[in-house]
């Protein structure tokens, strides 16, 4: 294995790692903390453009 | 827990779910059929590629996106919603990169990337990998069923990144373009790159439908920007050989698609849909009329090059065997004819000059034809091996600066005694401006005169041989012409008369004996010191003229 190959393992290591641990927390977050709104009909409905330009939402 | 207003119904696999419309499974089964077979078949036929290992997990990772988007329309329940609406997002994203990675190949020779420029494309998806779980990725959920959730500020940077993602692709194209001479290595990015911006402009644009408030029904079309680049890259496989894959299954691959998009049509329920399937149809149809030419042709031409090379290997097999024997003729021609020949001369020779006691006159006539038959055979042989050598490039040439019209002189001086034996007249003429020199072997061109004046005599019942020297001091070229008023020969003749063992129609009718090497050696020779021998004659009966040409000083 040469060099190259040895920094891309460690990079793809780690790539996964990441993306594992960020699974990991949306899973918790969402599926066993059930930490997300739900939105009703009455409320108004954030658009994509109105989110992105006035970012009151959040 | 969260009011839900929606009516959840179960869904098997988490995607089959009655209140998921027919389209929405059609735009996405597809395009996942064809995606997972695209990267399977490619990986199978060369796993250790590594352009095909990442066109492989760019098609896995599109499939999973689609396999989430489905879970998305048919879910059971709200979190299960947020939560695939979350995990969508860094999927996508590292589809573009793969997508990205891909032409960067084909851009490089199929050279990796480096590691540093993989980190910095990398750190793109911090922001999402940081914050997939929390409500900037996916605000909340939307109270209808159909749109799922409403997207947070890390999807909208996601989209503004694929954009940035299409230009690398655009980038990488043109700067590839711009390294790689091979013809088939460029068409090879040309394609791969192209199909590959379809395929990601297709997705982007489709997100960006969701700005314009279009409905979730003209997002779905993203999805097709799949076959296209499957179609595509399939193209790119048999054309110019892209990944390295065996044919047959892309050709598979592609009417089976085309089958399915076709079939789309026949739908009544998608009757919104049937423009945009009838556009990609007739793409495929063209596409699929293009490919099944050039995989013909292709077949052909495999099956043609299996053939020639099986016969060319049974030729080869016979050449060698035939210069084997070649190779054993020439050494009985000059080691087991030549010996005993020579035994045969010197004892005739003896013989005739009464070594062994006074002989009758008639054994004196026999020995007599035994020597001419000695010196024809000797003179064969002698034929034989001159070809032998010069076909083997072993003939040797001694260059000398030689006067060729003098040579020509003594010639017709040695051979009129033979001429007048024959009762014919040999003249010899000169019409010459310069010298006559040339740089030539002179032993060469003594035996080129010798055979071909000796064949005017033999081949001359009755009138004269004349031999013309004459010179062209513009062209420096010196020329000198056996003219007889001979047999003449036929047009057909004229054509072969200088291959080997070729000899004029009249020779046999003449019962004029010759190996038909004469006039192959003499003109090898001459082309050999940079001149020629040329044959005209006016037809069988009319006589011939024998030109040999020199280059002058």
């Amino acid at each position: 294995m040469n060099r190259h190959e040895k920094n891309s393992l460690i990079f793809y290591f780690f790539l996964v790692f990441f993306i594992l641990l960020s699974v990991g927390a949306t899973y918790v977050n969402i599926i066993v903390e059930k930490n997300f709104k739900q939105f009703t009909a009455d409320e108004e409905e954030p658009s994509a453009l109105d989110f992105y330009f006035h970012n009151n939402n959040i | 827990m969260i009011d839900n207003p929606c009516e959840w119904g179960s869904a098997a696999l988490l995607i089959f779910s009655e209140n998921v419309g027919k389209l929405i499974y059609y735009t996405h089964v597809l395009p996942l059929v064809i995606s997972l077979f695209l990267g399977f078949q490619v990986l199978i036929s060369n796993p250790k590629e590594l352009a095909n290992r990442v066109l492989f997990v760019t098609t896995v990772l599109f499939a999973t996106w689609v396999y989430f988007n489905l879970i998305l329309w048919a879910s059971p329940t709200p979190e299960m919603v947020v939560f695939f609406w979350s995990l969508i997002v860094p999927v996508e994203l590292l589809m573009y990169l793969s997508a990205v990675y891909l032409v960067y190949l084909f851009s490089n020779r199929q050279v990796d990337m480096p590691t540093w420029m993989k980190v910095c494309f990398s750190l793109l998806l911090v922001p999402i990998l940081l914050f997939a779980h929390t409500s900037l990725n996916v605000i909340g959920l939307s109270p209808d069923c159909d749109t799922g959730a409403f997207e947070g500020i890390v999807i909208q940077y996601m989209y503004f990144v694929e954009v940035f993602l299409l230009f690398i692709v655009v980038l990488f194209i043109i700067k590839g373009l711009s390294r790689i001479e091979k013809k088939t290595e460029r068409r090879q990015l040309l394609f791969i790159g192209i199909s590959t911006f379809i395929f990601l402009a297709f997705f982007t644009a489709g997100n960006f439908t969701l700005f314009f408030d279009l409905g979730p029904y003209y997002e779905q079309y993203k999805l097709f920007g799949m076959p296209l680049f499957a179609g595509l890259v399939s193209y790119s496989i048999i054309k110019y050989r892209a990944f390295h894959t065996k044919t047959l299954f892309t050709e598979i691959l592609i009417s089976a698609l085309w089958i399915l998009m076709f079939s789309m049509l026949l739908f009544r329920d998608m009757s919104y849909a049937r423009p945009i399937i009838f556009i990609t149809v007739i793409i495929f149809g063209f596409l699929g009329i293009i490919l099944s030419r050039v995989m013909r042709r292709e077949l052909e031409q495999k099956a043609e090059i299996e053939r020639l090379a099986v016969g060319l290997e049974k030729a080869n097999e016979r050449l060698q065997i035939l210069d084997k024997q070649k190779s054993e003729f020439v050494s009985i021609a000059s080691h087991q004819l030549r010996s005993p020949l020579t035994a045969i001369r010197g004892y005739v020779s003896m013989m005739t000059e009464g070594s062994f006691g006074k002989l009758p006159d008639k054994a004196n006539e026999a020995l007599g034809r035994i020597a001419e038959s000695t010196v024809f055979m000797a003179s064969s042989i002698d034929d034989f091996l001159e070809v032998s050598r010069i076909e083997s490039g072993n003939m040797k040439y001694d260059y000398k600066d030689m006067n060729f019209k003098e040579q020509a002189e003594h010639v017709v001086d040695d051979l009129r005694a033979d001429a007048v034996r024959r009762g014919l007249l040999l003249m010899f003429r000169s019409d010459m401006t310069g010298t006559g020199m040339v740089h030539a072997d002179a032993g060469k061109t003594q035996q080129i005169l010798h055979n071909l004046i000796n064949n005017a005599l033999k081949y001359t019942p009755k009138g004269s041989v004349t031999v013309y020297a004459h010179d062209d001091v513009k062209t420096k070229k010196m020329y000198v012409d056996i003219i007889d008023t001979g047999l003449g020969l036929s047009p057909e003749s004229l054509q072969k008369l200088f291959g080997k063992f070729a000899r004029a129609k009249v020779a046999s009718s003449a019962n004029i004996m010759g190996t038909g090497l004469g006039l192959f050696v003499a003109r090898e020779m001459a082309r050999a010191m940079g001149g020629d021998i040329t044959v005209t004659s006016d037809g069988e009966g009319l006589g011939s003229t024998f030109t040999i040409t020199l280059p002058l000083i």
